[in-house]
């Protein structure tokens, strides 16, 4: 009897135990959120240098802070005597120690130091959308930017340190200039190497050549995608593509020159900007926030959470952290993976 | 005393099911009109209703191991097809472990297993704003009852139980770990029948909550309560063996107070089934089985969008065969 009762027991908690069930894992990602910057206006967009972080805060100017203290260096509002309208854009040439920021008038860009924004020098117009600056030596920059008149289109410069009679020392546009005159607006750059990705709204993407910093981009080719490409990065082996309601695209750059092969995802998804590092492609997703993906096979990107950070405009890589440009200021995310 | 495991033999059960479902995905009236204008919330139906097949298989072994004194393991598996719900399929089964030491008197484990039954299709939100897949869940449930006799026609059943109620890929947020407690009171109704009060109380954990920043991060865990009224009717009828009816209400409180959450924040519902059937014996061992189902949901929430979402009514209909088996190598 005893016998008995001890093997049922057993048997119960044999059943008991081992017939208990283990939950699926989903493998996604999480994030979290170590740190708002509050900016006040809507964080547009940020570049970092080291730990300090040049932030486009919208209406609330271009404001310069140190990520790891999380101190607010230095906040500018206006240039000259006219405010600034809405910052969207900001580049800091760490070579020439020049910001460069683009409002809802220009861009416009000046010496980081303590006459900063005092007397700016202007690029280009009020429909610029875009703009990369790129620098070798000291002395010397060569800007692209495109523009959203597509009579403007896409257009690039350089500029010189030069000593100008009766002025003094002033950074000079130099006369190789030159223009390309597309037949849709151009919404937004990226270079890599010997490239330059354009962004062509209606037209898809383009593709020039550029063998050195500062030659003329030579047209390679030009890739339709379904929607609006509105954003474009360059990475280590093709072409991401930020196609507004239409998603996103991977497009090889093999594809630019053989047959197109092109691989969309997130397609159910506005998204606005692409970031990548590594495996990771963090994309914009305005008002969803934003949206990761496992892009360790980029022609077969892996959905790995959507994150409702806020109304989000891009997203920047800072260590290992990602940065969020999002209405609640700029956000400091951790990914667990 | 000794364990006569020879000593009885097996009792077999084989059962077929025929049935309909006016709402197997159970669509509110406001779903229903959104199905209409976009079909892919259906899955794979075409239809908001279904015919259903099922069937089944039991078998139950007693050991006598004394005077009085038994022990019945019973097993028994069910594989259910609804016909028009082409996700629908799904099969389940359990056992109970019995030892029972006089009449009323017995303590019984019962493991109890749903195999990815199907809802509907939901909004994977965790990776897309629009994509849908299909929500599958499997429960797994371990249960221990104590009955007790109380007099000569009335006897008490105690027992607690653990659930888990696991969702496939893509909706592991909807996990529940579910700990329930439960009493039942029988009478035996002379020359009628029976009637019984039963009520369980639990506490479902959304194990998988956490507060990530997701787009399906909720707490979906709630408080519950069941009220089950059966009436059993088997003495002194004519033409047929049983006839019976039931109500089972369970009262539901979601715990979230998030007011960001309006799904589930100071959500309840109750969800009424009432049941009637009628039983007859062809045979000592072939009998038929009609049985019926109006099911409905009432939810309240402070948002109206939400008590409309929620709430639906369900009629289902059975029709079963049993023929019950004895299988004996002695």
């Amino acid at each position: 009897m005893i016998n008995i009762r001890i093997k049922i027991i057993q048997a119960l908690m044999i059943l008991t135990i081992f017939g208990c069930m283990r939950p699926d894992d989903e493998n996604l990602w999480s994030t979290v959120v170590e740190n708002t910057i509050g900016t006040n206006g809507f964080a547009r967009d940020v570049y970092v240098q080291g730990d300090t972080a040049f932030i486009a805060a919208g209406q609330s100017g271009l404001q310069i802070w140190n990520l790891e203290s999380k101190t607010l260096l230095e906040q500018y509002e206006s240039f000259g005597s006219a405010d600034l309208e809405d910052v969207g854009r900001v580049h800091y040439d760490s070579l020439n120690s020049l910001v460069f920021i683009m409002d809802q008038s220009k861009i416009m860009f000046d010496e980081y130091d303590s006459t900063l924004f005092d007397a700016p020098t202007p690029i280009g117009d009020s429909h610029n959308e875009d703009f990369i600056v790129l620098s070798e030596t000291g002395g010397t920059f060569y800007i692209y930017y495109v523009d959203r008149d597509a009579g403007d289109g896409f257009l690039w410069g350089q500029y010189n340190f030069e000593e100008i009679p009766f002025i003094g020392e002033i950074w000079q546009r130099q006369d190789n200039d030159g223009q390309i005159r597309p037949s849709s607006p151009m919404k937004g750059l990226s270079h890599s190497g010997d490239f330059i990705a354009v962004a062509g709204d209606q037209m898809g993407v383009y593709l020039y050549a550029v063998d050195l910093i500062g030659d003329s981009p030579e047209f390679i080719s030009r890739i339709d995608t379904e929607g609006n490409a509105e954003d474009v990065l360059i990475s280590n082996n093709g072409v991401f593509v930020s196609c507004d309601d239409a998603g996103a695209y991977f497009i090889p750059m093999d594809s630019f020159s053989g047959d197109v092969a092109l691989h969309r995802f997130a397609d159910n998804m506005t998204v606005d900007h692409i970031a990548v590092k590594n495996d990771i492609a963090s994309l914009s997703l305005g008002s969803k926030g934003i949206a990761l993906y496992d892009i360790s096979d980029p022609t077969q990107p892996e959905a790995k959470g959507i994150f409702p950070v806020g109304y989000t405009y891009r997203t920047v890589f800072w260590k290992d952290r990602l940065l969020a440009c999002t209405r609640e200021g700029l956000q400091v995310l951790k990914i667990e993976k | 005393m000794s364990l006569l495991l020879g000593g009885t033999p097996i009792e077999f059960g084989v059962s077929l099911t025929g049935g309909y479902d006016n709402n197997a995905m159970r669509f509110s009236i406001d779903e229903i009109n959104e199905a209409a204008q976009d079909i892919e919330m259906m899955g794979g139906a075409k239809t908001f209703d279904s015919f259903i097949t099922k069937w089944g298989i039991s078998a139950l072994k007693e050991m006598i191991i004394g005077q009085k004194k038994v022990i019945k393991l019973k097993g028994f598996l069910a594989s259910s097809d609804y016909i028009n719900t082409p996700e629908k399929k799904y099969w389940s089964g359990g056992t109970d472990l019995t030892y029972k030491w006089g009449p009323y008197r017995n303590i019984k484990y019962s493991l109890r297993h749903l195999d990815r039954f199907y809802l509907r299709h939901y909004v994977n939100r965790d990776i897309t704003v629009s994509d849908l897949a299909s929500c599958v869940f499997t429960d797994r449930s371990h249960a221990l009852t104590i009955t007790q006799r109380l007099s000569k026609v009335s006897w008490l059943n105690l027992g607690a139980g653990y659930l888990q109620r696991y969702y496939s890929r893509p909706f592991t947020e909807f996990d529940l770990d579910i700990v329930y407690l439960k009493a039942k009171i029988n009478y035996k109704l002379k020359n009628i029948g029976s009637v019984a009060v039963q009520i369980n109380q639990g506490v479902a954990n959304n194990i998988s909550y956490s507060s990530q920043i997701r787009p399906s991060s909720f707490d979906r865990s709630y408080d519950t309560m069941e009220l089950f009224f059966p009436l059993k009717i088997n003495k002194n009828l004519p033409i047929i063996s049983e006839i019976g009816v039931s109500l089972r209400a369970e009262f539901r409180e979601y715990d979230a107070e998030d007011p960001s959450d309006p799904l589930h924040s100071g959500r309840s519902h109750v969800d009424s089934k009432y049941d009637m059937w009628v039983k007859k014996k062809l045979t000592d061992e072939i009998s038929l089985t009609m049985s019926s189902r109006f099911r409905t949901r009432v939810t309240e929430s402070e948002y109206e969008w939400v008590d409309d979402l929620k709430s639906f009514k369900q009629f289902q209909f059975w029709f079963n065969i049993e023929w019950d088996m004895i299988y004996d190598k002695y």
